[in-house]
């Protein structure tokens, strides 16, 4: 899940929660879906801890 | 000494007043400056002062002519007016009386605006299709704007507001003024250079002229060139310039760029708490619908119907079992009838209970004989009879005679 962007995750788990409120679906089916969404979850957390607050600046007015 | 004379104030005002409308020069004159306290008096007239850095002087524009210009000065606006310079007796002012006010330089900027909008509008650069998305999440903001004045500090304050660790790149630059252009393409290229994930071009409100090096081709170029999403915010919210259409997006000020561009951390944090209760709520949903179904089938699983079942089918079994043995019991009998029969056929083949009725069996030389022809006389034979078995010499008999034994 490195690569995914937090947008595409969002996405995903909109899908997820889509199929589940669908009619009943087998066990397993439905197991696989909480645990990939729980799973979304936990990165894009993961994503928004990532950040330093680091304000920066660059060149300057006398280049 | 003149000192030694007293004048009135109307006289000395009126002295002055002709002495200065007796010049030549002062006659006619075209002054540039910047407007200030412009007032609208409800005659119609119009009372400003024109500036520069180190003075100021009143302008009084007659209703006639202001109608002839056609608008009313902001203040700060760069002018250019022509009039002429006199003293105003009463009150004791000199003043320019205006006959006639420009914006400066606005006549060329307006024909090197329209130019540059045709060219890069030809070019399919303002299209919609070629803007690129803001990030939802980015991953450093980049802000090229002045580093004076308020509007990074709107942006800091809304940035950090909404997502306190948001990585910011600063690079302040010149947003107006003789190279400011050069300057801010260079800005943007180096910008594009340091992965931003989108880039905030900012300035703050100001005169046409102000604002002028956000019209310049090479500026807008250096944008269309940005592989990074660019957000203008330049001047106020009814100014739009060549970089406000170049921009992937146009913000209508400082803070409100900051705020398209930097997403809410706590809105991000309560939505995905929100998707983890949802995501357990849904699968606890989903076992009960489960349950359900279940519960539908276990009627069929337990007590009654399941003994009845079970009775049903022990029944079937014992039936089959006996219709089994029944028909083993059947087969057996007829068979041990065939046998009898089978047995008793044979008895009564068997020449030892032939014996047993009287008759004898004879034999010459270990051989049965049948037949009386097959003998004649002083053959040796042995006669088996019941008793046992004796041996005698034929006298006369078999093929001999028809003698009966």
């Amino acid at each position: 899940m490195e690569n995914r962007s937090f947008e595409d995750n969002m996405r995903e788990l909109e899908e997820i929660t889509k199929a589940l409120r669908a009619s009943p679906l087998a066990l397993d089916e439905m197991m696989r879906l909480y645990e990939r969404g729980a799973a979304l979850v936990k990165a894009c957390k993961a994503m928004l801890d990532e950040y330093e607050g680091k304000v920066e600046s660059v060149g300057s007015q006398d280049e | 000494m003149a000192a030694n004379i007293t004048m009135t104030v109307s006289q000395l005002n009126e002295y002055a007043a002709k002495l200065i409308s007796r010049d030549f020069l002062l006659k006619d004159v075209r002054v540039s400056g910047e407007a200030a306290n412009v007032k609208l008096h409800s005659s119609g007239h119009l009372y400003m002062s024109l500036q520069d850095p180190d003075a100021t002087v009143r302008c009084f524009v007659p209703a006639g002519v202001l109608a002839d210009i056609g608008f009313v000065p902001d203040n700060g606006e760069k002018l250019l007016v022509t009039g002429a310079a006199s003293v105003y007796a009463p009150g004791g002012q000199f003043q320019i009386v205006v006959r006639g006010l420009e914006r400066k330089g606005e006549g060329e900027l307006m024909r090197e605006f329209m130019r540059v909008k045709r060219r890069l509008e030809a070019e399919g650069a303002f299209d919609e299709a070629i803007k690129k998305p803001i990030p939802a999440l980015p991953k450093r903001i980049g802000i090229i704007t002045s580093e004076t004045g308020a509007v990074l500090h709107d942006i800091l304050t809304v940035a950090r507001r909404r997502f306190p660790k948001m990585n910011l790149l600063l690079y302040p630059a010149r947003v107006q003024g003789a190279h400011a252009a050069g300057e801010l393409a260079e800005a943007l290229d180096a910008m594009d250079r340091m992965h931003c994930s989108v880039l905030i071009l900012a300035r703050g409100g100001g005169s046409v002229e102000d604002l002028s090096v956000f019209n310049d081709e090479t500026v807008a170029r250096a944008i269309m060139r940005c592989n990074t999403p660019v957000v203008s915010a330049i001047g106020h919210e009814t100014d739009y310039t060549i970089a406000d259409f170049v921009a992937d997006l146009r913000a209508p000020t400082p803070s409100a760029a900051a705020e398209i561009c930097t997403p809410s951390y706590s809105d991000l944090i309560d939505g995905l708490q929100l998707y983890e209760e949802t995501l357990s709520e849904l699968a606890a949903y989903q076992l009960r619908l489960q349950r359900g179904r279940l519960e539908h089938v276990l009627p069929w699983l337990t007590g009654e119907a399941m003994t009845r079942r079970i009775a049903q089918a022990s029944e079937r079994l014992s039936a089959c079992s006996r219709q089994l043995v029944a028909l083993v019991d059947g087969h057996m009998r007829s068979a041990a009838g065939a046998l009898r029969e089978h047995d008793a056929v044979l008895s009564s083949l068997n020449p030892l209970a032939m014996l047993e009725r009287g008759y004898a069996l004879v034999e010459k030389d270990g051989i049965a004989v049948a037949d009386a022809d097959v003998l004649k006389a002083g053959d040796i034979i042995s006669i088996r009879m019941r008793g046992g078995k004796v041996s005698a010499m034929i006298r006369d008999g078999g093929n001999n005679g028809e003698q009966k034994l």
